[in-house]
């Protein structure tokens, strides 16, 4: 899947939306700096695809601790690309190389640095996707394979974290009578959730979300909307939205994507009422540049 | 960039049908105003009472930009420079609506002035006050309408002349109390009226508030300045 998503995204960068003309862009407007505490910063950031594509090009991204990040922008922006750079989903495929550096607060380690093991960057660093994609195992199991892979194997540990992780995803209550049935037998939306419990597991410090309702129904959607805004108040949380009504919603941050770049980044109240860069302004109000 | 159309032409249409029905409200108040004035400075009763129930006419139109505030909310969920413009509106037809209501109670004065007072060297003042009233409160419609700050800024500039009038007006009216208790009620009237006019000055200042709000997304408040008692 990430494969063919990659494909398409490298094939809808290559154009601009119309009126979006890349000669006439104003320069992105830089971040200004947090007062809040960080719990990443991204800084001078690029990656580049297998066939030498830039797909991010320099971006400085504060990410601020226990608090929810949107990200949006049009299709092929790279919003998912950035999203997925943070756990290091692209060293999956050969090729894909990163610059600059995802450092992680307030130990100061770089998660794309060398030194870093990308199975422990994604332990650290959760992620759920567009569409739920539960494991074809049990309800338990799936929210017990992040434990296993992280080593641990006494089953009253693995039980308790994985009650804590399905209440933290407030999917408990639905589910606790049946933990050893299929994880396929749920709803659409409360496979999302229970996927959302499988990253929340390992007890990450960073969340991330791939437009993780665009699958579901507006009760499911609602219910995901809640759970995320809770999970703030515990996890750092990265979202990728095509929905803007639902960044202006539930983010704290916003950062407007175009091109690779990260063209404005700011409170979500100022980004949804005052942009400052006109091509946000030409985004989120629905017009051609 | 606010000029470049939306995806959705229907979005486009909501805004337009939104400008067009303020612009029609403001038309109406500024109009009533000037309406409501000549009825005053005449004496003229079935005029004042033509002015007096245009205030319905007004107030229908109110609800009507309301409801269609709500409409274009709802339906496009605006954000940005749109959701300005929109709560903009909303806020703005608040003071022409109020604006009409000021002009009813010139209009009332005709009503309940006993007879038509002695002419005044005031009456001049209000007629030229509400002259340049009625000219400021379009002109604020006009700025809303177009988002140009600059109509916006001669909006503002007009409330320090039209505060002028008030006070020309008021100095005359009681000078002329104490010279002509005869003709106190028409004397005390002037003063209503003057006041009345003043106020409407004030909802056209309101208005390009709006506007600077609008352009600059800075709230009105911040481009008040203090100038001690008034």
């Amino acid at each position: 899947m990430t494969d063919t998503t990659t494909t398409l995204d490298q094939e809808t960068r290559h154009q601009a939306a119309p009126g979006f003309e890349r000669a006439e862009m104003p320069p992105a407007i830089r971040p200004a700096t947090e007062r809040d505490p960080l719990r990443a910063r991204i800084e001078d950031f690029s990656f580049y695809y297998s066939n030498g594509f830039q797909a991010i090009k320099h971006v400085d991204m504060p990410i601020l601790d226990r608090k929810i990040t949107a990200i949006i922008g049009p299709s092929g922006c790279g919003k998912s690309t950035l999203l997925r750079s943070l756990n290091r989903m692209h060293d999956l495929y050969p090729g894909n190389r990163y610059e600059g550096k995802v450092i992680l607060e307030p130990e100061g380690e770089n998660l794309i640095g060398p030194d870093a093991d990308p199975v422990l960057v994604r332990l650290r660093v959760g992620m759920v996707f567009q569409k739920p994609n539960p494991f074809p195992k049990s309800i338990y199991e799936n929210v017990a394979a992040g434990l296993r892979v992280r080593g641990i194997k006494k089953r009253a540990v693995i039980d308790e974290a994985v009650e804590s992780a399905l209440r933290r995803a407030a999917i408990w209550d639905e589910v606790k009578d049946k933990l050893h049935g299929s994880a396929y037998d749920l709803s659409g939306g409360q496979q999302q959730r229970l996927c959302i419990a499988r990253g929340l597991a390992p007890n990450p410090e960073i969340l991330l979300l791939d437009e993780p309702t665009s699958a579901l129904d507006p009760i499911a959607t609602a219910k995901v909307e809640d759970l995320v805004q809770e999970l703030s108040e515990t996890v750092t949380i990265v979202i990728v939205t095509h929905n803007m009504q639902q960044a202006s919603r539930i983010s704290h941050r916003t950062a407007f994507m175009y091109l690779g770049e990260a063209m404005e980044f700011g409170e979500t109240n100022q980004i949804f009422t005052n942009p400052r860069h006109p091509r946000t302004e030409n985004y989120i109000t629905g017009r051609y540049g | 960039m606010a000029s470049h159309p939306h995806l959705l032409k229907s979005f486009d249409d909501g805004l337009e049908g939104l400008r067009r029905s303020f612009r029609r409200l403001g038309d109406m108040a500024a109009d009533n105003v000037t309406q409501a004035t000549v009825a005053y400075l005449a004496q003229d009763e079935a005029r004042a009472l033509e002015a007096i129930n245009r205030d319905l006419d007004i107030d229908a139109a109110f609800e009507q930009v309301r409801a269609e505030c709500f409409d274009v909310l709802l339906r496009f969920q605006p954000v940005a420079r749109d959701l300005r413009l929109v709560m903009g509106i909303e806020h703005a037809v608040s003071n022409l609506e109020r604006a009409g209501d000021h002009a009813k109670t010139i209009a009332r004065h005709v009503i309940s002035t006993a007879g038509p007072a002695k002419p005044q060297s005031q009456d001049r003042q209000i007629k030229d006050m509400a002259g340049l009233v009625s000219h400021t409160l379009s002109l604020s419609v006009t700025a809303l309408v177009t988002q140009s700050t600059e109509l916006a800024k001669q909006v503002l500039a007009s409330d320090a002349r039209i505060d002028a009038y008030k006070d020309a007006v008021f100095d005359a009216a009681l000078a002329s109390l104490k010279q002509d208790p005869g003709e106190a009620q028409a004397h005390v009237s002037r003063l209503f009226v003057a006041t009345a006019l003043e106020r409407i000055g004030d909802h056209a200042t309101n208005i390009a508030e709006e506007v600077l709000f609008l352009s600059r997304g800075v709230p009105p408040g911040a481009t008040r300045t203090r100038s001690g008692l008034e």
